[in-house]
């Protein structure tokens, strides 16, 4: 019996050992995972929490501001939204519900105007993925109809859109901003680390639904929005010009053109346009040869608006002198073994005649006086062959060949503005030298860089003079005598294009255009232009016309297609500029 | 330790635990409040952009042109724009 009860009390104790090693050993185990979890996978898991848990909300800062020279906002931004999905909580939430995938993506799509196939086979692709973008920068009625909509796993995502108060004005100058609100083209590019603002951000804790818990946020970043940019370019002005280009352009059916407007004294530029144009705010509708600012990126010959370049050269260096006549004959002249010819015959003529009669013969002739080393000293003094300097990417140097390449028939091409080419930016800023007295000077687009509170950073009001290019006199001679004398006379009886108000001076030309793909010019095709400065004697504004391919039929020379933009735009932007008239100044106001 | 000790010690526990719960709910609330305000700063912000954007709209040159038109106001537009120019007064002169 005795031995029975120890029995079982050994059972007894035995079994109680058992269960405390079982119970021991489960304890054990349990802290070694819990030591495994808490060392060894701690890293992995944290990261994993984190991911589900925490996020970052981004506070975007804005992008700089452009102005006109007045104050005008030309480029701005304000937000707007994009629409993401999570494609975790969208398959979540519909496994959850019963809904169907399906469903929310054609709804999606159909707010968004996109293919529902498509999104949803996005959503689906990514379902471990938290982020994946449906369509950037959506409408103002499409994010309302996304909120609305109320979708699971469907999120709109602030961001700021580049927008254009001026529409399509000044699109080249501007250039195009990214959808990330990068500068790609134009001054957008240039400027893009002053204009560019960086984003802030705050740290929050999300719930199961990725929906933010108010209160949890940690380590805020405040966003620092961009500096702002002020232009030198008037946005009235600007719309003189494009409106004057584009009317000559439909006017004369041809296939595009630049316009320059610039102030002789200080290098500013006022206008710059190119036609035709595109809009800025949907800049991707526009191919690339649209875009392109054609004023500074793509030269040019020049035809008969280099002749004043050097003839004022042939002045200085004395080959030729204002009273002296050169024969220019009946139309048609052979010099070194090539034939030159003029429109008509011009007889004999002096300096300003030939300026006046844009005569080929006559400037072929002074080439020939003046010789191949002297004519590219004067070409190259005016700017040509090397970028102005501007600061607007892909500035294009234009193309002066070295002294070293130059032949016999440079001798009579260049005078005529053949065998080089300028771009239209070089050309204008070559007559603003002439207008001013003889100064070159650096053009300006940017007038001053502000920081983000609007305070000046940089300013550029100060002219730059690159050198001096003519004597005093010569400068004043071609302004207030033979260019003005081109105006008043011209080639044809009755092509007066004087202004009554703002006497104008300029110089037209017609220069043929070469092939594309191979030596020669083609047949009828031509760029016709004008530049023209006013009020003569003292200008205040330069102005350049360049219509490529006008139709034939409807005349090509640069006085009938281009001259009367130019005096269109001068006599706007001299009237808005409060410049007295001859009629002001006749009336002693 | 007398009952008396005992009830001061359990009350100065209750209060620090009371003040604690106080001030933890006082945070919450500042922060939250401190949120709100953020986000209402940042609505503010955009908001003030986009009356800025569209002021800037309001003012170029071609929406003038078309008020002073619409409304006929005695002001002059800010350009003379296509067409302000009398012909005549320069045909005659030319």
């Amino acid at each position: 019996m005795e031995a029975r009860r120890l029995d079982v009390a050994r059972r007894q104790r035995i079994a109680s050992i058992v269960v405390l090693a079982c119970v021991g050993a489960g304890f054990l185990i349990l802290a070694g995972r819990v030591w495994y979890i808490g060392t060894a996978m701690a890293p992995t898991l944290t990261a994993l929490a984190d991911r589900q848990q925490q996020g970052q909300r981004v506070i975007p800062a804005r992008r700089g501001l452009i102005f006109d020279t007045r104050g005008r906002i030309a480029a701005g931004s304000k937000q707007g939204y994009s629409v993401y999905a999570d494609p975790a909580l969208a398959i979540a939430a519909t496994d959850e519900a019963g809904g169907s995938l399906a469903d929310i993506a054609r709804t999606a799509a159909t707010i968004l105007g996109v293919d529902p196939g498509l999104t949803e086979y996005r959503i689906r692709t990514s379902r471990t993925r938290r982020f994946c973008w449906l369509k950037r920068h959506v409408s103002d009625v499409q994010a309302d109809a996304i909120r609305r909509a109320d979708l699971p796993g469907i999120r709109l995502q602030p961001e700021m859109r580049r927008t254009y108060p001026l529409g399509t004005r000044m699109a080249h100058v501007l250039g195009v901003a990214g959808i990330d609100g990068q500068g790609l083209e134009g001054l957008e590019k240039a400027h893009d680390q002053h204009l560019s603002g960086k984003d802030g951000r705050y740290n929050t804790l999300y719930d199961a639904r990725r929906r933010a818990i108010t209160g949890k946020e940690t380590g805020t970043v405040e966003p620092q929005d961009g500096g702002h940019l002020v232009l030198t370019i008037d946005a009235v002005i600007q719309e003189f010009t494009e409106e004057q280009l584009a009317r000559r352009i439909e006017e004369h059916q041809a296939q595009s053109g630049v316009a320059i407007v610039m102030e002789p004294d200080t290098g500013e530029i006022l206008a710059m346009a190119c036609w035709p144009t595109f809009d800025p705010g949907d800049a991707s509708a526009s191919p690339p040869e649209v875009r392109r600012n054609r004023t500074v990126t793509d030269p040019m010959e020049p035809g008969s608006t280099l002749k004043p370049f050097v003839a004022s050269g042939a002045l200085e260096e004395g080959v030729v002198n204002l009273t002296e006549t050169i024969d220019c004959g009946d139309g048609t002249h052979s010099i070194g073994g090539r034939v030159l010819m003029d429109t008509h015959a011009c007889g004999s003529l002096t300096l300003e005649g030939i300026i006046v009669h844009s005569s080929n013969i006559g400037m072929g002739l002074i080439g020939s006086r003046m010789g191949n080393a002297r004519l590219h000293r004067v070409v190259r003094r005016f700017g040509f062959g090397e970028t102005t300097g501007v600061g607007f990417p892909g500035e294009s140097a234009g193309q002066v060949a070295p002294l070293s390449e130059w032949t016999s028939y440079s001798t009579t091409s260049v005078p005529m503005g053949y065998e080089i080419s300028v771009t239209p930016l070089q050309l204008a800023t070559a007559y603003c030298a002439i207008a001013n007295g003889g100064i070159l000077l650096r053009p300006r687009l940017v007038k001053a860089l502000l920081s983000p509170d609007g305070q000046v950073v940089e300013s550029f009001d100060t002219p730059i003079v690159v050198r001096r290019v003519l004597p005093t006199e010569i400068a004043c001679h071609m302004t207030r005598k033979i260019l003005v004398e081109v105006v008043r006379r011209g080639g044809q009886p009755g092509a007066n294009l004087d202004l009554y108000e703002y006497p104008l001076l300029g110089k037209t030309g017609t220069a043929k255009l070469p092939y594309a793909d191979r030596p020669g010019y083609e047949p009828g095709a031509y760029l016709s232009s004008f530049v023209g400065a006013a009020p003569a004697g003292h200008p205040r504004a330069v102005a350049l016309v360049a219509i490529r391919r006008p139709n034939p039929d409807r005349g090509y020379f640069g006085r009938r297609v281009a001259a009367p933009a130019v005096k269109e735009i001068l006599f706007s932007t001299l009237s808005y500029l409060g410049v007295p008239g001859r009629g002001a100044i006749q009336a002693g106001l | 330790m007398t009952v008396a000790r005992a009830a001061a010690v359990f009350l100065t526990f209750a209060l620090i635990a009371l003040s604690v719960v106080y001030l933890r709910g006082q945070q919450t609330r500042t922060t939250a409040r401190t949120h709100d305000l953020r986000v209402t700063q940042h609505r503010l912000r955009q908001q003030s952009w986009e009356l800025q954007m569209e002021i800037a709209r309001l003012k170029t040159p071609d929406q003038i042109r078309d008020r002073v038109e619409r409304w006929q106001l005695n002001v002059m537009a800010p350009c003379p724009g296509p067409g302000w120019r009398v012909d005549s007064t320069l045909a005659g002169a030319n």
